[in-house]
């Protein structure tokens, strides 16, 4: 859909502006500021640009057991003899990343592209789970971590996923969930507060 | 006039930022990640009907907006007037229906009934009823109430409260009362068809005895009605299959949550070999 800019704006520019604009969290008037950013830049800035967005498109593909963005295949991680046997379930490879940076997690990960959410019709066929338990049936890990977003459809998938897990006799856990770092008691929800009391660990 | 007191100014300040602030008890029917951290929702609120505003930052882990705002869950909600969606501005959790989350049969039908409401109701009508039909509906799922028969009666009283009563006892066309025998439903009318009234809509499919008698004893005495009654599972495809055409065709498009509800049925399938 293209949005009408008057004889102001010159076609290329509005042209532009319509592809920006259907970023997430972009609308028309920061799309407009993009393009006209662009624009004054030098023409190599340009096409740096342009060719990281067609690099990202030909040179990164799914990895074919984790299915986390990857430019080999298999991606590091799978291919690290030095990982554990553990397999740590996230919804984003984004997740991926976040988990690396606590440096506490040795195992592999399984990368679903989503959580199951029925109001957003989302079903657990749309997700990479048909391809998790084939990998647990022909490889089994000591443990497997489903590591889902806490909302609900996160929740969801992880009760979902250990019911599908249960039959191989495997530990199934999901990280312990209770009050963030540099929190203020008072202002957590009950829901929180409740699951880090039932949670709560000796000193 | 300059002679006004001096308190007079303070006064309508005050009422002006009362104007721009409102108080409503809502339950999130859907969101959408909007942003870095924000998060637009649809909300129907007791007050207000149907809303859609934006939560500031409700994503993030430390956001004292996020938790509150949960899909099914009931809150007391204090909003400010946007130029284009309204603000959360506060946000206080009354029932969180946490149950729902770990019984995916309860989930399906609860994402279901939040989905019908969105798609069969228009922004800031207001109707309290429908609320606290919901509320009632999503606290019934969290006890562990029996999904199927929960999910029906919730059906059939949205359809009632929005002017959508589907006509169970008489033919939808000649009026006449209805025999003991299999008749089918039409979705486009809304009701069922006698005999004689049926061959001029031959598409439609026929509803058995059992099933138009459920749907019979769902309207006169509601849930308490038919919670006992116990049905095998053609019968529950049956019904599901009628308010299924039904809900499709008023609102004019196809429905996730039951098409999601029923892979999560078939879930154990791929995993029992």
């Amino acid at each position: 859909m293209s949005i009408g800019h008057g004889p102001a704006t010159a076609q290329p520019v509005a042209r532009l502006i319509n592809e920006l604009a259907r970023l997430p969290g972009i609308g028309t008037k920061t799309a407009s500021r993009l393009a006209y950013h662009l624009l004054r830049t030098s023409r190599e800035e340009a096409v740096s640009l342009a060719e990281a967005i067609l690099d990202v498109k030909e040179r990164v593909r799914l990895c074919s057991i984790c299915f986390n963005t990857t430019e080999a295949d298999p991606c590091a991680i799978c291919s690290d003899p030095g990982r554990d046997g553990a397999i740590c379930v996230v919804e984003e490879p984004l997740d991926v990343i976040a988990l690396e940076r606590t440096g506490q997690f040795r195992g592999r990960y399984h990368v679903l592209h989503g959580a199951v959410s029925p109001v957003e019709g989302i079903g657990p066929d749309r997700l990479k789970i048909r391809e998790l338990i084939e990998r647990v049936e022909k490889d089994p890990p000591h443990e497997v971590i489903i590591a889902t977003n806490l909302d609900l459809p996160g929740e969801a998938t992880a009760t979902y996923l250990h019911r599908l897990l249960a039959p191989f006799g495997i530990t199934v856990s999901r990280p312990a969930s209770g009050l963030p770092a540099g929190g203020d008691l008072e202002y957590a929800d009950e829901v929180t507060l409740g699951r880090a009391l039932t949670g709560r660990r000796v000193l | 006039m300059s002679s006004s007191p001096p308190y007079a100014e303070t006064e309508s300040a005050v009422s002006r930022s009362s104007d721009r602030l409102y108080r409503c008890d809502a339950i999130v029917l859907a969101r959408m990640d909007f942003g870095e951290a924000d998060r637009i929702l649809t909300l129907y609120s007791r007050q207000h009907g149907k809303l859609r505003v934006i939560a500031k930052g409700a994503r993030r882990p430390l956001s004292r907006l996020g938790p509150h705002l949960e899909y099914f869950s009931h809150s007391r909600l204090m909003l400010a007037r946007g130029r284009d969606l309204d603000v959360v501005t506060g946000a206080e959790t009354v029932e969180a229906h946490l149950a729902i989350r770990d019984d995916l049969d309860a989930f399906g039908n609860a994402s279901h009934m939040v989905e019908i409401l969105a798609r069969l109701t228009e922004d800031r009508q207001e109707n309290a009823a429908v609320f606290d039909l919901l509320a009632s509906s999503l606290h019934l799922l969290a006890d562990g109430v029996d999904a199927f028969h929960v999910t029906r009666h919730y059906e059939l009283a949205l359809l009632t409260l929005l002017g959508y009563r589907p006509q169970l006892l008489h033919c939808i066309e000649c009026r006449v009362a209805l025999s003991q025998a299999p008749h089918p439903f039409s979705p486009a009318q809304g009701g069922f068809l006698c005999e004689s009234c049926h061959g001029r809509a031959p598409a439609t499919r026929l509803v058995g005895v059992d099933a138009q008698k459920y749907l019979r004893a769902l309207d006169r005495g509601g849930l308490s009605a038919t919670v006992r009654i116990s049905i095998d599972s053609p019968l529950r495809d049956e019904l599901e299959g009628i308010f299924g055409a039904y809900l499709r065709h008023i609102a004019e498009r196809d429905l996730g949550s039951l098409r999601v509800l029923r892979e999560l049925h078939d879930a154990s399938s791929y995993n029992v070999r």
